[in-house]
């Protein structure tokens, strides 16, 4: 879409499709809107009449930092649990304020913080809290044309176990940037923001066939935890599956609210599927081990 | 503690999960999980099984696993019954 026509739009407020969610965004800061064109070009726009799933408005903050340090605030419709940031930063304080409905506003799945990935439809969950390396694994392997089903939460069916794709942005940090600018040169990404409170934060830019592909969800055949060690050569270790157990859970953003279900959903993702710790000094043989994995 | 006989808080509300390298337990009554491990899982069958005092306890496991009967083994299964109290898996029997 032209960038004058979204600008408009986002001014206005529009309805987003983030698979599989609607998300009514709603910007006149040029920085987002540009960010918007850039990362969500590949992204549905929906009529006014989608009924949005979440509510997203990202503007000034207003008073003296009008004229000085201008800053960003994401407003939803109750107070957000997070700070301004400056207004260069907006694109990443909306990636927060999506994060933070989708983690506590979606009851129809068990969600794991994880990545999820697949070759040939045989999907392999990425565990892991900021900053182990699940998104730089997750880019790496999308650039090497594994399907992107999320980068940030794993959507699980406590029934089924079934994941629902939610490919977004993935979020690069650090030195991870460069490491996938390295692994993968076309790869589009956005400009580096430094200065965040998480250090320097960058987005890789999902394509139109991971929103496509969006509706159709996966099975996992595998859970693997990441765990990036210079040190060390490539190598997997399977966990124990009450060890695993706990690790999930503690990756779950609201394993409680399922109670039972729950409980019952991640006994049989352990039971059912290889849990394995996969240590790897660097992308290629981390690649390479994941392959292994998918065979 | 030590002397009474104790059964589970909620009995018919625990889920098991057991696997090689402990286990994990639902209790649908608190809406809490929790890990333990295979010593520790098996008392709370124990009491699972019929209301026990922790000497009724320590002379199953002594008699079930071939044990010796040591302070360290008595010192197990007091802090165990006190980890069950704490997390409302058991309470005293009337």
């Amino acid at each position: 879409m032209d960038f004058q026509v979204l600008s408009r739009r986002l001014a206005d407020g529009v309805q987003l499709a983030v698979p599989p969610f609607v998300v009514r965004v709603t910007t006149s800061l040029r920085g987002l809107q540009q960010s918007f064109h850039n990362l969500y070009g590949e992204f549905d726009l929906l009529d006014d009449g989608e009924a949005p799933d979440f509510v997203i408005r990202v503007s000034g903050t207003g008073g003296p930092h009008r004229f000085f340090r201008r800053q960003a605030m994401a407003f939803i419709d109750t107070p957000p649990p997070y700070t301004p940031l400056p207004e260069r930063m907006a694109p990443i304080m909306f990636e927060q304020a999506l994060n933070w409905c989708v983690a506590t506003r979606t009851f129809t799945h068990l969600i794991l913080h994880a990545a999820v990935v697949a070759k040939n439809g045989r999907a392999v969950i990425v565990p892991g809290q900021s900053g182990q390396g699940k998104s730089t694994l997750c880019a790496a392997l999308v650039a090497r044309g594994w399907r992107h089903i999320s980068d940030e939460f794993a959507l699980m069916d406590p029934a089924s176990l079934a994941i629902t794709a939610h490919p977004r942005p993935i979020s690069l940090k650090n030195r991870s940037i460069a490491v996938v600018a390295a692994w993968a040169p076309d790869m589009a990404q956005s400009p580096a923001y430094e200065g965040t409170p998480k250090g320097t934060i960058g987005y890789v830019r999902p394509s139109r066939a991971a929103v496509e592909a969006a509706p159709e969800p996966v099975v996992p055949v595998a859970v693997v935890f990441p765990r990036f060690d210079p040190a060390q050569g490539p190598a997997f270790d399977p966990m124990g599956k009450a060890a695993a157990f706990i690790a999930l859970t503690a990756c779950s953003v609201n394993y409680r609210e399922f109670g039972q279900a729950g409980f019952d959903a991640i006994g049989r993702l352990v039971d059912g599927n290889p849990v394995l710790s996969a240590t790897y000094p660097d992308t290629q043989s981390a690649v390479a081990l994941l392959e292994q994995v998918v065979g | 503690m030590d002397g009474h006989t104790l059964r589970l808080a909620a009995p018919g509300f625990l889920e098991w999960r057991v696997w090689d390298d402990g286990c994990v337990v639902f209790n649908a009554a608190t809406c809490q999980t929790h890990y333990l491990d295979n010593f520790t899982s098996y008392l709370l069958r124990l009491i699972e099984a019929a209301p026990r005092t922790a000497d009724d306890l320590t002379a199953t496991v002594i008699a079930g696993l071939g044990l010796e009967r040591s302070a360290h083994m008595d010192a197990q299964i007091i802090k165990a019954l006190r980890n069950f109290d704490a997390l409302a898996l058991v309470v005293e029997a009337e």
